[in-house]
């Protein structure tokens, strides 16, 4: 691998090309587990259900919720499902489980492949069902756009669809930050805390008093993984926050792989 | 009857809480990080719903919420259960058959794990509690007399009780199903939405709360609580036992018809 890492384009091609046969295979597992398939589109449905009552049960008879009305929140919870199941099924459950191979010691077989040790353990698997519940974010979103695409600006479009890879990639970050823990303290119980702080992103950002406003927009930016993208489409943000975001993501996956650097140094291989 | 042998039954729970205590004591800051985002996600459940009823038209005040939401977090930490998730892999990854080579029940396994986790970690999170009680205390209100907590305490009770057949059901379809991993999140969801963990029952429209009532999953977690606030009459809580304890029986005779045909066919395999 290490021949290929002088040419940076090179490297993204060999992790695509290695990310792309992940996906093959787990394409492949998912015809033999049509079951889990079907279960995780049936959730993604249901979840859309369940979330319409809940944002009409808080938006009340005014249909507006914090300055919101009923479907701009219907928008922030579809982004927010979008974010979480993609990630989930890309690289959080992967991450989930690093605590587990490193009780194992299965961690090992991930250093011996010619990879990066950060690729290894986020990507080594793609989670097809898990990627199902994608249509509950597809459905909201897609219902927000038919009731309003006279309305949306047609860079709204692309300025959304690129917060919501910010959106991903800070996601990433925060899960590999989190993860690096593992190699100091194991079942430390860190990621249970993550959860909840991310279940915030799926309201708007405003309910907030101004400090956790600052905590949500800086330091675990929360809003970024619904309500800033949802604004986008709505057209009320100003355009700096795509520089803000995009600034935000790199120092974060920055922060995320010096971190995780730091704490594999102390991995000792035992199981 | 469920359990043949009672006094051997309750001895293996108690030895079964000793043994669990000390395997969760081993992992200290892991139950610590528990308790901490077991106690952000009713906050933050707060203050979204403070929000909500603060607006015009709401049909509750911000002292229902508050007083719901904090005391649906003691309650979930005291009905919780993971008979769903233990004993299903237990059963997938083939080592139930150690369950059937015991001289003794395995739910008194089960239940004296559920039991220990229980105590423990209602301990642990007194600190975090009181804290958080102290925090909205001004909006927190509850009925207390000698009649509302020993209702409270039976229903507390029988709410375990039904959570506790539910989970194990639910877990006996891993005999029947091996890809249970998208059905078992299915599950969960149902839970969370149908016994009020997210939405209170007095904010639900009223066209779904008459399903609701006659579905077990209230009187698993919301309906103690709600007994507590005082926002039920006596008839309320007359139907609500009633249901609670038809509910317990018919699970007791589904869980047993299960129980007997799972064993039936029963291959251990594992997978």
């Amino acid at each position: 691998m290490k021949q290929k890492g002088y040419n940076p384009f090179m490297k993204i091609r060999y992790y695509l090309n290695v990310w792309i046969k992940i996906v093959q295979a787990s394409l492949s597992r998912a015809v033999a587990y049509r079951l889990e398939v079907i279960a995780r589109t049936f959730r993604g449905v249901f979840l859309v259900a369940v979330q319409i009552i809940f944002l009409n049960a808080i938006a009340g008879s005014s249909k507006s919720f914090a300055g919101w009305t009923i479907d701009q929140l219907y928008l922030i919870t579809g982004i927010f499902n979008l974010i979480t199941y993609t990630a989930w099924a890309t690289f959080s459950i992967n991450l989930w489980r690093l605590e587990e191979k490193l009780m194992k010691g299965e961690f090992d077989f991930i250093l011996l492949k010619p990879m990066s040790s950060i690729f290894g353990a986020s990507f080594t698997e793609f989670f097809i069902d898990d990627f199902m519940s994608v249509i509950s974010g597809i459905i909201l979103i897609g219902y927000y756009i038919a009731m309003h695409w006279s309305e949306i600006p047609v860079y709204g479009y692309f300025a959304t669809l690129f917060m919501i890879i910010i959106g991903i990639l800070l996601w990433y970050s925060w899960d590999l930050i989190i993860s690096s823990f593992d190699f100091f303290i194991l079942k430390n119980g860190f990621r249970s805390i993550k959860e909840q702080f991310n279940s915030t992103a799926r309201f708007p950002t405003g309910i907030w008093s101004s400090n956790l406003q600052v905590f949500f927009y800086v330091i675990f930016p929360a809003a970024f993984m619904g309500t800033v993208p949802a604004q986008f489409l709505i057209g009320n943000i100003s355009y700096m926050f795509l520089v803000y975001g995009f600034v935000l993501a790199i120092i974060f996956l920055f922060i995320a792989r010096s971190i995780w650097n730091l704490c594999i140094r102390n991995y000792t291989s035992v199981g | 009857m469920l359990i043949q042998n009672p006094k051997q039954f309750l001895n293996v729970v108690l030895k079964e809480i000793q043994l669990q205590f000390s395997t969760e004591l081993e992992y200290r800051l892991q139950i610590i990080s528990w308790v901490i985002s077991d106690m952000v996600f009713p906050v933050i459940l707060t203050v979204i719903w403070s929000s909500a009823a603060s607006s015009a038209g709401a049909k509750f005040t911000t002292s229902d919420i508050v007083s719901y939401f904090l005391m649906i977090a003691i309650v979930l930490k005291l009905t919780e259960d993971v008979s769903h998730k233990y004993v299903g892999n237990k059963i997938i990854f083939g080592e139930f058959s150690n369950y059937l080579s015991k001289p003794f029940n395995y739910l008194a396994e089960v239940l004296g794990i559920s039991i220990s986790m229980k105590i423990l970690r209602t301990i642990i999170a007194l600190p975090m509690i009181i804290l958080v009680f102290t925090m909205f205390n001004q909006y927190i209100s509850y009925e207390i007399n000698n009649t509302s907590i020993i209702l409270f305490i039976l229903a507390l009770i029988l709410a375990f009780s039904i959570n506790f057949l539910l989970g194990n059901i639910f877990a006996l379809l891993s005999f029947f199903v091996k890809q249970i991993q998208g059905l078992r999140a299915f599950y969960d969801n149902i839970v969370t939405f149908l016994s009020g963990q997210v939405m209170p029952i007095f904010a639900i429209p009223t066209g779904a709360v008459f399903i609701i009532i006659l579905l077990p999953f209230r009187y698993t977690l919301s309906f103690p609580v709600e007994i507590l606030i005082g926002n039920l009459s006596d008839i309320d809580i007359r139907n609500g036992f009633i249901i609670s304890i038809i509910w317990l029986l018919l699970l007791i005779v589904i869980y047993k018809f299960m129980y007997r045909q799972a064993i039936k066919s029963y291959e251990a395999e594992g997978i």
